[in-house]
Protein backbone atom coordinates (compact mmCIF):
# COMPACT_ATOMS: atom_id res chain seq x y z
CA UNK A 1 0.00 0.00 0.00
CA UNK A 2 2.74 2.75 1.02
CA UNK A 3 4.84 1.43 -2.23
CA UNK A 4 1.34 2.53 -4.18
CA UNK A 5 1.52 5.66 -2.64
CA UNK A 6 4.43 6.60 -2.55
CA UNK A 7 4.95 6.77 -7.06
CA UNK A 8 7.19 9.32 -8.77
CA UNK A 9 4.28 10.46 -10.56
CA UNK A 10 3.67 14.23 -10.62
CA UNK A 11 1.39 16.01 -9.11
CA UNK A 12 -1.19 17.96 -11.02
CA UNK A 13 0.56 21.06 -10.03
CA UNK A 14 3.88 19.89 -11.16
CA UNK A 15 2.32 19.33 -14.70
CA UNK A 16 1.03 22.96 -15.03
CA UNK A 17 4.48 24.34 -13.74
CA UNK A 18 6.06 22.22 -16.27
CA UNK A 19 3.54 23.21 -19.25
CA UNK A 20 3.36 26.78 -18.28
CA UNK A 21 7.02 26.66 -18.19
CA UNK A 22 7.58 25.50 -22.11
CA UNK A 23 4.91 27.34 -22.95
CA UNK A 24 7.35 30.69 -21.93
CA UNK A 25 10.59 28.78 -22.91
CA UNK A 26 10.16 27.23 -26.49
CA UNK A 27 8.71 30.55 -28.35
CA UNK A 28 12.47 31.84 -27.02
CA UNK A 29 14.36 29.35 -27.68
CA UNK A 30 13.08 28.50 -31.23
CA UNK A 31 13.37 32.39 -31.56
CA UNK A 32 17.04 32.15 -30.72
CA UNK A 33 17.66 29.33 -32.91
CA UNK A 34 16.20 31.22 -36.03
CA UNK A 35 18.24 34.26 -35.01
CA UNK A 36 21.43 32.67 -35.17
CA UNK A 37 20.94 30.77 -38.65
CA UNK A 38 19.67 33.86 -39.61
CA UNK A 39 22.67 36.25 -38.35
CA UNK A 40 25.26 33.15 -39.56
CA UNK A 41 24.04 33.17 -43.13
CA UNK A 42 23.39 36.57 -43.70
CA UNK A 43 24.91 38.97 -41.00
CA UNK A 44 28.19 39.01 -42.93
CA UNK A 45 29.75 38.78 -39.00
CA UNK A 46 33.31 38.58 -41.07
CA UNK A 47 32.92 41.92 -43.10
CA UNK A 48 33.53 45.77 -43.24
CA UNK A 49 29.68 47.18 -42.30
CA UNK A 50 29.20 48.67 -39.00
CA UNK A 51 25.83 47.43 -39.26
CA UNK A 52 27.48 43.55 -38.15
CA UNK A 53 27.52 44.83 -34.64
CA UNK A 54 23.82 45.16 -34.66
CA UNK A 55 23.18 41.71 -36.68
CA UNK A 56 25.71 40.01 -33.91
CA UNK A 57 23.63 41.18 -31.61
CA UNK A 58 20.39 40.29 -32.81
CA UNK A 59 20.50 36.71 -30.98
CA UNK A 60 20.44 38.10 -27.51
CA UNK A 61 16.71 39.62 -27.82
CA UNK A 62 15.48 36.10 -27.73
CA UNK A 63 17.85 34.92 -25.03
CA UNK A 64 16.45 37.89 -22.80
CA UNK A 65 13.05 35.88 -23.46
CA UNK A 66 14.86 32.43 -22.06
CA UNK A 67 16.12 34.49 -19.39
CA UNK A 68 11.84 35.75 -18.56
CA UNK A 69 10.75 32.15 -18.78
CA UNK A 70 13.77 30.77 -16.35
CA UNK A 71 12.89 33.75 -13.86
CA UNK A 72 8.83 33.29 -14.32
CA UNK A 73 9.60 29.38 -13.84
CA UNK A 74 11.52 30.02 -10.53
CA UNK A 75 8.64 32.44 -8.94
CA UNK A 76 6.12 29.69 -10.07
CA UNK A 77 8.25 27.08 -7.80
CA UNK A 78 8.08 26.25 -4.17
CA UNK A 79 10.47 27.30 -1.78
CA UNK A 80 11.99 23.97 -2.17
CA UNK A 81 12.39 24.24 -5.82
CA UNK A 82 14.30 27.61 -5.24
CA UNK A 83 16.65 26.41 -2.76
CA UNK A 84 17.85 24.02 -5.17
CA UNK A 85 17.78 26.01 -8.08
CA UNK A 86 20.02 28.97 -5.85
CA UNK A 87 22.13 26.47 -4.49
CA UNK A 88 22.47 25.61 -8.52
CA UNK A 89 22.68 29.00 -9.61
CA UNK A 90 25.33 29.91 -6.79
CA UNK A 91 27.50 27.02 -8.39
CA UNK A 92 27.28 28.23 -11.65
CA UNK A 93 27.96 32.08 -11.05
CA UNK A 94 30.91 30.98 -9.53
CA UNK A 95 32.54 28.88 -12.12
CA UNK A 96 31.43 31.43 -14.56
CA UNK A 97 32.99 34.00 -12.44
CA UNK A 98 36.45 31.97 -12.05
CA UNK A 99 36.48 30.73 -15.66
CA UNK A 100 36.48 34.70 -17.06
CA UNK A 101 39.37 35.36 -14.01
CA UNK A 102 41.34 32.82 -15.35
CA UNK A 103 41.02 33.60 -18.77
CA UNK A 104 40.96 37.51 -18.38
CA UNK A 105 44.78 36.55 -16.64
CA UNK A 106 45.68 34.40 -19.04
CA UNK A 107 44.84 37.15 -21.77
CA UNK A 108 46.98 39.37 -20.20
CA UNK A 109 49.19 36.97 -19.99
CA UNK A 110 49.08 37.19 -23.83
CA UNK A 111 47.42 34.13 -24.81
CA UNK A 112 45.03 34.61 -27.44
CA UNK A 113 41.87 32.88 -26.25
CA UNK A 114 38.93 33.84 -28.86
CA UNK A 115 36.94 31.42 -27.78
CA UNK A 116 37.26 32.65 -23.87
CA UNK A 117 34.14 33.82 -23.20
CA UNK A 118 32.35 30.46 -24.73
CA UNK A 119 34.39 29.13 -22.88
CA UNK A 120 33.16 30.78 -19.76
CA UNK A 121 29.39 30.52 -20.35
CA UNK A 122 29.34 26.85 -21.15
CA UNK A 123 31.54 26.12 -17.69
CA UNK A 124 28.65 28.34 -15.92
CA UNK A 125 26.18 26.54 -17.70
CA UNK A 126 27.15 22.89 -17.59
CA UNK A 127 28.14 23.64 -13.59
CA UNK A 128 24.37 25.33 -12.77
CA UNK A 129 22.94 22.29 -14.22
CA UNK A 130 25.38 19.42 -12.48
CA UNK A 131 24.87 21.77 -9.22
CA UNK A 132 21.45 21.67 -9.82
CA UNK A 133 21.14 17.90 -10.37
CA UNK A 134 23.14 17.09 -7.58
CA UNK A 135 21.33 19.50 -5.10
CA UNK A 136 17.97 17.56 -6.21
CA UNK A 137 19.09 14.24 -5.43
CA UNK B 1 14.16 17.13 12.05
CA UNK B 2 11.74 14.17 12.16
CA UNK B 3 8.44 14.48 10.90
CA UNK B 4 5.36 12.33 10.75
CA UNK B 5 4.68 13.55 7.47
CA UNK B 6 4.62 10.16 5.66
CA UNK B 7 2.85 8.22 8.26
CA UNK B 8 -0.47 10.85 8.52
CA UNK B 9 -0.25 10.69 4.77
CA UNK B 10 -0.42 7.09 3.78
CA UNK B 11 -2.67 6.68 7.06
CA UNK B 12 -5.17 8.84 4.59
CA UNK B 13 -4.54 6.93 1.94
CA UNK B 14 -3.20 10.13 -0.08
CA UNK B 15 -0.28 10.00 -3.15
CA UNK B 16 2.75 11.73 -2.41
CA UNK B 17 1.37 13.93 -5.69
CA UNK B 18 -2.10 14.38 -3.55
CA UNK B 19 -0.81 15.69 -0.83
CA UNK B 20 1.73 18.00 -3.30
CA UNK B 21 -1.38 19.36 -4.89
CA UNK B 22 -2.95 19.98 -1.59
CA UNK B 23 0.07 21.86 0.18
CA UNK B 24 0.33 23.29 -3.51
CA UNK B 25 4.38 22.06 -3.80
CA UNK B 26 6.04 19.37 -6.31
CA UNK B 27 5.86 16.29 -5.62
CA UNK B 28 10.15 16.46 -5.09
CA UNK B 29 9.31 18.74 -2.36
CA UNK B 30 6.69 16.23 -0.59
CA UNK B 31 9.17 13.64 -0.88
CA UNK B 32 11.96 15.87 0.66
CA UNK B 33 10.30 16.75 3.40
CA UNK B 34 9.22 13.50 4.23
CA UNK B 35 12.99 12.04 4.11
CA UNK B 36 13.95 14.91 6.46
CA UNK B 37 16.11 16.47 3.64
CA UNK B 38 13.95 19.75 4.18
CA UNK B 39 12.85 21.39 6.45
CA UNK B 40 9.53 24.06 5.56
CA UNK B 41 9.33 27.14 6.22
CA UNK B 42 6.60 27.97 9.04
CA UNK B 43 3.84 28.95 6.37
CA UNK B 44 4.53 25.34 4.52
CA UNK B 45 4.03 23.65 8.65
CA UNK B 46 1.65 25.07 9.17
CA UNK B 47 -0.68 24.32 6.03
CA UNK B 48 0.16 20.78 6.83
CA UNK B 49 -0.93 20.95 10.08
CA UNK B 50 -4.24 22.73 9.31
CA UNK B 51 -4.30 19.47 6.42
CA UNK B 52 -3.77 16.94 8.70
CA UNK B 53 -6.03 18.58 11.36
CA UNK B 54 -2.75 18.25 13.28
CA UNK B 55 -0.90 20.14 15.80
CA UNK B 56 2.92 21.14 14.23
CA UNK B 57 4.38 19.01 17.49
CA UNK B 58 2.17 16.22 16.50
CA UNK B 59 3.75 16.28 12.92
CA UNK B 60 7.42 17.88 13.68
CA UNK B 61 9.85 16.25 16.38
CA UNK B 62 12.21 18.31 17.87
CA UNK B 63 14.45 15.93 19.54
CA UNK B 64 16.70 15.13 17.19
CA UNK B 65 17.28 19.00 16.02
CA UNK B 66 20.57 19.61 17.12
CA UNK B 67 20.00 23.47 16.57
CA UNK B 68 16.79 23.25 18.96
CA UNK B 69 16.88 25.28 22.38
CA UNK B 70 17.12 23.21 25.23
CA UNK B 71 13.89 23.22 28.25
CA UNK B 72 14.74 26.13 30.94
CA UNK B 73 15.43 24.36 34.08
Amino acid sequence: MTSELDTSVPSRRDRARAVAYIRDLAPAMAAYVVAIVVVVAWGHLDGESPWRFVWALLPVLPVLGVVRAVVRGLRRSDEYAQLIQLRGLAVGFAVAMVAYVVLGMLTIAGLSTPAGPWIAFGAGMVSWAAATAIAAR
Amino acid sequence: MKNRIRQLRTDRGWTQAALADLLDVSRQTVNALETGRYDPSLPLAFRLARIFGRPLEAIFDPEDDQHAVPPAR
